[in-house]
């Protein structure tokens, strides 16, 4: 029980989903999608959510269908070791884009806002140590740990929206569809990428569930999910109503909004605590992709699990978030075009392959049952 | 035991994690008495054609060394940079006092009307609305002549001119419906819009003036960011009840045909007054409809006597009456300028976009020619803890 | 021991023989007597009583009217006994042999002279009797000083191991309610008692107890906490992971709760483990008084609790790294008192609660006559005059000051020095990166505590693996009808013979 170190139960599995998909979103949603959709860039979003979803299906079809193992182990199962080499260090390739990126824009959002003179690596490495440590000490104390700060987070989150009420206007909503389909299309690429599509990368945490009597992973990760979806659609929708047409102007809306309430004088300039309590989202997401990446090496590789690799993982991380991005327009285009790209193709392509090929399987695997029972 | 080891991994963690906090050389940090506080702040145009920031900065009260009190003198004093950016002139102004100038207590920002009229005041907001600084509720107005010679003002009541200017534009939106107060992110959202007219507050009086005036609007136009005109003092507030932003003022009813006839006026506030904008297209000709509800009491009786239904109906019918002519010249005043505050244009833009699309165009010509129906309904609440009847007179 | 040495550590027959070896072992031991004395007819055989006059009474009757019982098996009495006859009574050691104990080794005669028994020895005898007597006055029972109540009992444990047992097996007059011994030191042979109710009690945690206390038997354990610094798995950790009291009701409550308690001879204190987060911030007295009142204590004990951690490294952060976030009229106060102040904030704040440590070391090792001088004399070095001497602000003092008295209203002492301690890492970091460094500190304190585990069981529990059901009993306190219905109680009615409540 307490001296097992590698498994979770089902509400910290259900809370470290909602750490995934919040985790970085909330600061950096929904700036992107309303510069490309502008007043539909909601709409955008609950589509995104229709295609997590359908990837969250396959994802958890492919988990019970395959008794709990994970995407590394049924992946050799289903197209072979070697095939699972290319695609796994396709997969690793993936997260450590993904950890880096998160990382660095912990450092942009800092230096770009609150401490402009401190030069990033700063929060890089800091800001990567940190991930590290708390990897290193397994993913029970990580679940423990991101329950108490996801609450924190969310707490901080709906206090800015509700304390923003006096500001909204709610006609600002319209009008949808101002200039065609188009607008809506790109943002539903964007945010099919990052964040609502990153829940195949999720998968390779599930096997460390423990399921009690009686208890579905997929009802709860399904609610779960579903939550994360709404607290990062409810800002979009507050953000356009208090922005209109400027949201997309500017750069990180959550932490703007906090910046507009004045209630009385002390609750005005609360912008930099949250911001704060924004950005521990960012370091949850961090760690658990850092874990995964860790766990994806050493599943592809069977490597002993002793957690001596975190560290050299954190340092390479480290470096490559500091030199991975040579301007604002470079993190733009890389984070907002060619991720959701990859994250789609590469990611979802290789869900949904799995997905049909266990199909496949099952399907004559009972053709051959019936077969021999008829 | 195990737990020991870990005890000592942990040890060795904290040192490695204590080293990238030594090797930081706190980029950031600075003693709070290294920054200069600037309470408000002035933009004017020098006359190369550059920028002219003028920054009023606190300067902290003398250390007397006897007292536990902080010190009860607060004094400011003025600075002044030129150069072509305001980012450039606040680093110039850094250098002469010798610490960071800090935007976060910044109460005003006064633009001159010379640089409203010739610059886009885009250029100066843009500064402000990058930064993280300023905050919020930061006062923006136009001010008559020289915007640094407001500084050099002295506050009636306020410790400073800056808070002084600001609660004097907060007063006047809130209790006399002369003015309105713009937060830099409404100009923000104002200035994503393809073509809109907004008003921001002015100050009809230059710092230099005996008695302050009351503070009245301008008129603003994106994407020039220029200033198209003022505002006269008389059709400020029914300007603003026309925007729907009037939340309470007054309205002075003479007593007779003409005020100069020596009967004297009755005063009626406003408690609360909404107006609502329908614009319709009848025709391809642009109707506005403007339905105003307000709602107030009486402050002051001179010569009506309010005791029957009647005597109310009669009343509120003046104030109706008034409102709605006032109204109507304001409207006539802001169709001759081409001048769509009342956000006829948002309006169609938001429910009927894709006329609108087509409507954009000239709209500015199509406002000029609409048709406004203004219709004002008055409720009257009270007469306040005395009868309807004027103080001296005698009739039971 | 093997039979050859147990034959030559048993004793003699010979009274000279056994007097001269327990002299010699005994010798320059003051306290240790013997006594010669004469029984029989004609007073022919000889008898040696030895003593520890320290550590027993030997001018009691009780003995005198306990050694006229023995010869009463013969039918007769001291006069005439003879060796033969004692022997015969000793062998057959019916109930008038009662209170007395048969020794038969040097082994045993040693260990009972030294436990406060008398021992008697007889010549041509080769047993002896022990004769255990009161012992030496102790402390009294007194309120324990360091956790008074306004509302509750005031009895506090002593020095005397079977007095608190006394007043713990008072409490809980259940036969599941078990004591279990062990003896550590092979000089000091301390007895260390630990206590558990039975069937409450969580197997694995008694059991990971159990594993880690036994090798304590070969260290001289002077204090209960000797035992504390053994079990405990994080020695490096700044919070404590068991708990003292020297109240016997918070010892009891504990039991009940299902808890392990530790008692050793020769200390008042009563250690409890395993210890969690939660349990520091509540009091036994939380239970004497209103439920809406202590729940507000309770809730401004968490306010302490942060302010202590983090008021000073909050002044430094905001005053250094964020001015936008203090309300301008504050600011501009602090900006002038500020002024002509030498230090930067971080020195300034470590200067003032360098003193205020000082301060706060001297008045507890200060004799009570001149510590209240103390106390007057540190307000007006710490306050006025630092600020007339401009070292400090007036806003440091009262940073300052706040977090000394959020930090002694923290109920036990363990947690409020482990913040006292916690606070320096806290403002560093403030003072390196601001708000960024505070948020880096706090998920470092977060991380270890969510890792540490108190005899295996998390530390963060009813926090970390979240269960806001137990949160009832800790941010505020529910009345006790709430509680009659709860899992804990209906095993102790269980426990207790009776059926629970449906």
């Amino acid at each position: 029980m307490s001296s097992d170190r590698s498994t979770i139960n089902l509400r910290q599995l259900a809370g470290l989903l909602c750490c995934y998909v919040i985790g970085s979103a909330i600061v950096f949603i929904p700036n992107p999608l309303t510069a490309a959709a502008g007043n539909d860039a909601w709409i955008s979003m609950t589509l995104a959510y229709g295609f997590g979803i359908i990837m969250l299906t396959c994802v958890l079809y492919l988990h019970n269908r395959h008794d709990g193992a994970s995407v590394i182990a049924y992946s050799r199962k289903l197209i072979g070791r070697t095939a699972t080499y290319p695609v796994g260090l396709l997969y690793i390739l993936m997260l450590f884009f993904a950890a880096c990126a998160v990382n660095a824009s912990i450092g942009d959002f800092f230096t770009s806002v609150m401490m402009k003179r401190t030069p990033s690596y700063i929060f890089h490495t800091i800001g990567m140590l940190l991930s590290a440590l708390t990897a290193r000490s397994g993913i029970r104390v990580m679940a423990r740990m991101f329950f108490l700060l996801l609450w924190l987070m969310l707490f901080f989150s709906l206090l800015v929206m509700i304390l923003a009420i006096p500001i909204y206007q709610p006609a600002m909503l319209l009008p949808l569809f101002e200039n065609g389909i188009k607008p809506m299309l790109h943002g539903l690429f964007i945010s099919a990428g990052f964040p609502f599509g990153e829940i195949v990368i999720f998968a390779m945490l599930l096997p460390f569930v423990r399921l009690q009597a009686g208890q579905s992973i997929s009802k709860a990760l399904y609610a779960s999910y579903s939550f994360s979806a709404l607290m990062l659609i409810v800002p979009t929708i507050c953000t356009i109503m208090a922005f209109g047409p400027a949201a997309g102007y500017f750069n990180y809306s959550l932490y703007r909004l906090s910046i507009e309430i004045h209630i009385v004088e002390l609750f005005q300039r609360m912008e930099a605590i949250i911001g704060i309590a924004l950005i521990l989202g960012s370091y949850m997401k961090a760690t658990l992709l850092l874990f995964i990446i860790y766990q994806c090496l050493i599943q592809l590789f069977n490597l002993k699990d002793d957690h001596v690799l975190m560290y050299p993982l954190s340092v390479t991380c480290i470096f490559l978030s500091a030199t991975m991005f040579q301007s604002p327009a470079d993190f733009q285009e890389q984070v907002y075009t060619i991720w959701p790209f990859t994250v789609i193709v590469v990611g979802g392509g290789l869900i949904l392959l799995f997905t049909l090929i266990t199909w496949i399987k099952h399907r004559r695997y009972l053709q051959a049952e019936r077969g021999d029972t008829s | 035991m195990p737990s020991h080891s870990k005890g000592k991994g942990w040890l060795t963690a904290c040192c490695l994690c204590m080293i990238p906090f030594l090797l930081s050389g706190c980029w950031d940090k600075l003693e709070i008495n290294n920054w200069a506080f600037v309470q408000a702040a002035s933009v004017d145009l020098s006359k190369d054609g550059r920028l002219r920031l003028t920054s009023q900065i606190y300067k902290p009260g003398s250390t007397e060394a006897s007292s536990m009190s902080p010190s009860t003198g607060s004094s400011f004093f003025n600075i002044s940079s030129d150069n072509d950016t305001i980012y450039g002139a606040s680093l110039m102004a850094s250098n002469e006092i010798g610490r960071k100038l800090q935007w976060s207590h910044m109460e005003t920002l006064i633009i001159s009307e010379a640089f409203a009229r010739d610059r886009n005041i885009g250029e100066v907001l843009d500064f402000f609305s990058r930064s993280n600084e300023p905050k919020s509720t930061l006062t923006i107005v136009i001010a008559k002549g020289d915007a640094s010679s407001h500084l050099n003002a002295k506050p009636l009541v306020e410790n400073n001119v800056g808070k002084q200017l600001a609660s004097s534009i907060e007063t006047a939106q809130i209790l006399t419906g002369m003015s309105i107060s713009v937060s830099l992110r409404e100009l923000s959202i104002l200035a994503k819009q393809r073509e809109v007219t907004f008003v921001l507050p002015y100050l009809p009086f230059t710092g230099a003036g005996a008695l302050p005036h009351t503070p009245t609007l301008a008129l603003f136009r994106f994407p020039e960011g220029k200033l198209i005109d003022i505002v006269p003092v008389s059709k400020t507030p029914f300007l603003l009840m026309l925007m729907n932003r009037y939340r309470n003022g007054f309205v002075n009813i003479p007593c007779g045909e003409d005020k100069n006839n020596g009967l004297g006026s009755e005063a009626f506030k406003i408690g609360s007054l909404r107006s609502t904008i329908k614009p319709r297209l009848v025709n391809d000709q642009l109707t506005v409809h403007v339905g105003v509800q307000v709602s107030g009491s009486v402050k002051e009786l001179a010569c009506t006597h309010i005791k029957t239904e009647d005597d109310v109906s009669r009343f509120t019918d003046k104030i109706a009456g008034k409102l709605e002519k006032r109204l109507a010249s304001t409207a006539a005043y802001l169709q001759e300028k081409e001048a769509d505050v009342l956000g006829a244009g948002a309006h169609l833009h938001r429910w009927h976009n894709s006329r609108w699309k087509s409507l954009q165009q000239n709209w500015g010509e199509r406002f000029k020619q609409a048709r406004f129906e203004i219709n004002v309904h008055v409720r009257l609440t009270n007469t306040g803890i005395d009868a309807g009847q004027p103080f001296s007179a005698n009739e039971p | 021991m093997t039979t050859d040495s147990r034959k030559t550590n048993a004793l003699h027959d010979d009274i000279t023989f056994n007097r001269e070896k327990l002299e010699g072992v005994f010798s320059r031991c003051g306290d240790v007597h013997f006594q010669q004395w004469n029984y029989g007819d004609g007073f022919a055989f000889q008898a040696v009583s030895v003593y520890c006059s320290s550590l027993a009474d030997y001018s009691s009757h009780l003995l005198q009217r306990a050694l006229e019982k023995i010869p009463g098996y013969e039918s007769e009495d001291w006069n005439s006994m003879t060796p033969e006859k004692l022997r015969r009574c000793l062998q057959v050691n019916n109930a008038s042999l009662q209170p007395f104990s048969l020794l038969e080794s040097f082994e045993n005669v040693y260990e009972s002279v030294m436990h406060g028994f008398i021992v008697i020895l007889f010549d041509q005898v080769n047993q002896a009797l022990g004769f255990p007597t009161e012992s030496a006055a102790r402390r009294q029972i007194t309120e324990p000083v360091n956790e008074p109540a306004v509302h509750g009992p005031r009895e506090g444990t002593t020095e005397d191991l079977s007095l608190n047992l006394t007043l713990l097996r008072s409490r809980i007059r259940n036969p599941a309610f078990k004591f279990e011994f062990l003896q550590s030191g092979a000089v000091t042979k301390s007895a260390i008692c630990f206590g558990y109710l039975d069937e409450v009690v969580n197997p694995d945690v008694l059991a990971e107890f159990r594993r880690r206390v036994e090798s304590i038997t070969d260290y001289e354990v002077l204090e209960t906490s000797y035992i504390d610094d053994w079990i405990q798995e994080s020695t490096l950790s700044p919070f404590p992971q068991v708990r003292y009291t020297e109240r016997t009701d918070t010892a009891a409550a504990a039991v009940l709760d299902g808890k392990i308690i530790v008692l050793v001879e020769n200390s008042p204190m009563i250690m409890i483990c395993p210890a969690f987060l939660v349990d520091f911030m509540g009091t036994a007295e939380d239970y004497y008084v209103r439920s809406i009142f202590s729940s507000f204590i309770r809730m401004l004990r968490l306010l302490a609790f942060i302010i202590a951690l983090t008021l000073p490294s909050l002044y430094i952060a905001l005053s250094t790294f964020h001015p936008e976030l203090i309300p301008t009229v504050l600011l501009l106060a602090i900006v002038d008192s500020r002024e002509g102040i030498p230090f930067p904030a971080f020195f300034e704040a470590l200067v003032m609660e360098a003193s205020f440590e000082l301060l706060r070391e001297a008045g507890i090792r200060l004799p009570r006559t001149v510590g209240s001088a103390v106390s007057i004399v540190g307000a007006l070095v710490i306050g006025q005059a630092a600020i007339m001497a401009k070292i400090a602000s007036p806003i440091m003092v009262i940073v300052v000051a706040l977090t000394g008295i959020a930090s002694f209203a923290i109920p036990h002492y363990d947690l409020a020095i482990s913040l006292r301690l916690l606070r320096f890492p806290y403002m560093i970091a403030a003072s390196l990166l601001g708000g960024y460094g505070l948020m880096v500190v706090f998920l470092l304190t977060l991380l270890h505590l969510t890792s540490l585990h108190s005899l295996g069981e998390p530390y963060l529990t009813s926090i970390a693996p979240f269960k806001p059901r137990d949160w009832r009993d800790l941010f505020v306190r529910v009345p006790l009808k709430v509680f009659l219905r709860s899992p804990r109680n209906r095993k102790l009615l269980r426990l207790g013979g009776r059926r629970p409540h449906p």
